[in-house]
């Protein structure tokens, strides 16, 4: 069992590592494999002219980098148990723009042990520097009672 | 003359499906896009080689990805809503297959909505991933893409 979910118990609130958008994170996100030629990909994630063409003011954020951020911190609390069946449902009322920093953040709802098991129930969300969510929704997970070794 | 646009599509209607493999230097260079090293990503859980971490799943799977993909022109779309289930674990180097289809449309507020589930298999053809996404369309100069 990780520290992290040694300490998730409902009403625990868990913030992940603060992370800045920069631009060669964003590329290598949006860009494309880094040996396809002609890289990085021109698209209103990576390229200034390409958003500008869409509509935008200047380059938005991928939502899967974030939304990355918080899987990835759900893999910190839970471990291997979230590749067994970890599940999120979210939405991102707003957007990313480069150098935003964002922060995913775990509340932890309930705890339902079950035969052989503990399912817990997250509020989840990410939020910039400002304290606005970019990303807000549930998450779950599974772990089995006799597996220590998360 | 391009198929028919992402916004024609109906339910029951595929986006062409396509294959990857999560090579080490893919793998590595969205560990780099999201900045997480941690140990099962670089090490594996004792079990093989390294998993994968969830974002190159998140990554390959929206329909923008499907060779079939077409947006009309002065189109664009946006995500609304994702539900994103993680069935089994993935290691680096297995080589996969993602598919769309296209679960349910409808309009609300003057847009067109467009629900699709992404599965991707593994090759023993194993489910290990599947997504859940609700996307809407909108006339270019609104927002963005998904």
């Amino acid at each position: 069992m990780t520290a992290l979910l040694q300490r998730l118990q409902p009403g625990e609130v868990l913030h992940g590592p603060a992370r800045r958008m920069t631009l060669a994170r964003v590329l290598a996100l949006s860009g494309g494999p880094l040996d396809k030629p002609g890289w990085p990909d021109r698209n209103l994630h990576t390229d200034h002219a390409a958003a500008v063409a869409a509509g935008l003011d200047g380059i938005v954020v991928s939502g899967t980098q974030w939304e990355g951020h918080l899987a990835g911190f759900l893999v910190d609390i839970f471990g291997r148990h979230w590749f067994g069946g970890g599940e999120f449902k979210v939405k991102v009322p707003r957007s990313v723009r480069l150098d935003d920093t964002l922060q995913p953040v775990v509340r932890c709802e309930d705890v339902e042990h079950t035969a052989g098991a503990a399912l817990y129930q997250l509020a989840v969300w990410c939020e910039n520097a400002a304290g606005e969510q970019v990303l807000v929704g549930t998450a779950q997970c599974r772990v089995p009672a006799t597996t220590g070794d998360a | 003359m391009p198929g028919p646009y992402a916004h024609e599509l109906q339910a029951g209607d595929r986006y062409d499906g396509y294959g990857f493999t999560a090579t080490a230097e893919l793998h590595q260079q969205f560990l780099f896009a999201v900045e997480d090293y941690n140990r099962l990503y670089l090490d594996g859980d004792g079990d093989g080689p390294p998993l994968v971490h969830p974002v190159l799943l998140m990554h390959m799977t929206p329909r923008t990805r499907s060779p079939s993909f077409a947006l009309a022109p002065g189109m664009g779309s946006a995500l609304a809503r994702d539900q994103a289930s993680w069935l089994q674990p993935v290691h680096v180097g297995e080589a996969l297959r993602v598919d769309w289809t296209v679960t349910r449309t409808y309009e609300q507020r003057g847009r067109i909505y467009q629900d699709y589930v992404a599965t991707v298999h593994d090759s023993r053809g194993d489910l290990v991933f599947r997504r859940d996404t609700s996307s809407t369309f909108f006339t270019l100069a609104m927002g963005t893409s998904a």
